[in-house]
C-alpha cells in the first residue's frame, strides 16, 4: 500500500503508466458513449409523465454525477498535497478543474434545457440549482486562483485550501432536495435501492455513466501528463522523452 | 437491435421527438461542444508544452556541443 503511494508520488512512474491508460480509456469512453447515447436517444422507451424531453438524462445525470464527485476528489487531493507534500495531488487538481467545471456547465445547461419543458422554467433560485452553480463558480474560482499566483508552493497551497473549503458544497447539493422543497425531483436511482425505473432506461443510463467515468479518466490523464512534462522539463528523463518524440 | 425496438419510425420523428426535439437535441449538441472544446484544449496544451520544450532542449544541447567543438568525433 505504502509502495504503491510513494510510486504515485513518482511523476515518471506516473507519466509512463498514464501513457499506457490513456488510448484503453478513449477507446473505452467512446463504445460506451456511442452504445449508451444511442441507445438513450433511439431505443429506450419514453417516460409516461415526461414524454421524449426525459432523453436529456443520459447526459444530465452524469455529467452533474461527476461534477461532483471530481470536486471531492480535487479535496481528497488537496488534503493529500497539504499533509504530504505530495506534488502529483496539486498535478491532479490542476488537470481537474478544468474538466470538472465543464461537466458541471453540461448539467447545469441541460438541466435548465430540460427544466423548462418540464417545470416550465429555465431557471429558479432553489436549493438544488444554487448549490450546483455554486459548484461551478468554486471551479472557475480554483482555476482563475491557480493563474493568479506564480508560485508553485503558494499556488498549490491555496488550491488545496479552497477545495478543502469548497467541499462543503457539494454534501449541500446531494441533500437539497431531500433538505428543502425544491422543483428538482429526489434522485430516480439509488446505491441502497432498486432503481425507480425499468431496465430498458437504467441500464443506457448505467452505460452512459460508466463511459463518462471513462471519458473524465482519459481527459484528465492527459492533462496530467501535460502538467507532468511541464513541472519536470527540467529533469533529465523528461527532455530525453522529449527528444525521442 | 430490431425495428420494434426502436421509438421513432422515421428520421423527421427521431428529429422531432414529439415536440421536445429542440431540448433533447441542443442538449447533447452542447454536450459534444463542451467535450470537444476541452479535447481540443487539451491537445493543444500538450503541443505548446512539447513544441516549447524540445526547442529549448535542441537550443541548450547545440550551446553545449558549441562549448566544445574539439568533440567531433561522436564517440
Amino acid at each position: 500500500m505504502w509502495q504503491w503511494f510513494h510510486k504515485l508520488g513518482s511523476p515518471k512512474w506516473f507519466f509512463g503508466i498514464a501513457g499506457r491508460l490513456i488510448p484503453w480509456l478513449g477507446f473505452g469512453a467512446l463504445i460506451l458513449l456511442g452504445v449508451g447515447i444511442v441507445w438513450g436517444l433511439l431505443f429506450a422507451p419514453a417516460d409516461y409523465q415526461q414524454g421524449d424531453s426525459y432523453r436529456i438524462i443520459f447526459i444530465h445525470v452524469p455529467s452533474a454525477y461527476l461534477g461532483q464527485s471530481l470536486y471531492v476528489a480535487m479535496a481528497v487531493a488537496g488534503a493529500v498535497g497539504l499533509i504530504w507534500r505530495m506534488k502529483m495531488a496539486d498535478t491532479f487538481i490542476a488537470a481537474t478543474a478544468p474538466v470538472g467545471a465543464a461537466l458541471t456547465f453540461v448539467a447545469l445547461f441541460t438541466g435548465a434545457v430540460w427544466g423548462k419543458p418540464t417545470w416550465g422554467t429555465w431557471w429558479v433560485w432553489d436549493a438544488r440549482l444554487t448549490s450546483m452553480l455554486l459548484l461551478f463558480f468554486l471551479y472557475l474560482g480554483v482555476m482563475a486562483l491557480r493563474r493568479a499566483l506564480e508560485d508553485p508552493e503558494n499556488r498549490a497551497r491555496a488550491s488545496a485550501i479552497l477545495t478543502l473549503v469548497g467541499v462543503v458544497n457539494i454534501p449541500i447539493i446531494k441533500f437539497s432536495v431531500e433538505w428543502w422543497n425544491t422543483l428538482h425531483q429526489p434522485a430516480s436511482i439509488k446505491m441502497t435501492e432498486a432503481p425507480a425505473m425499468p431496465a430498458s432506461m437504467w441500464v443506457p443510463l448505467l452505460i452512459c455513466a460508466i463511459g463518462f467515468h471513462l471519458l473524465a479518466g482519459w481527459l484528465i490523464l492527459m492533462r496530467m501528463r501535460n502538467e507532468i512534462l511541464y513541472r519536470e522539463r527540467r529533469a533529465r528523463w523528461v527532455r530525453d522523452w522529449l527528444l525521442s518524440q | 437491435m430490431g425495428d420494434a425496438l426502436m421509438q421513432f419510425d422515421s428520421l423527421q420523428s427521431l428529429i422531432a421527438m414529439n415536440g421536445y426535439g429542440a431540448y433533447v437535441w441542443s442538449s447533447y449538441l452542447v454536450f459534444l461542444v463542451v467535450i470537444a472544446a476541452l479535447v481540443l484544449g487539451t491537445r493543444l496544451q500538450y503541443r505548446r508544452i512539447v513544441l516549447d520544450q524540445q526547442r529549448l532542449v535542441r537550443i541548450e544541447s547545440r550551446k553545449a556541443s558549441e562549448r566544445k567543438p574539439q568533440n567531433e568525433s561522436g564517440s
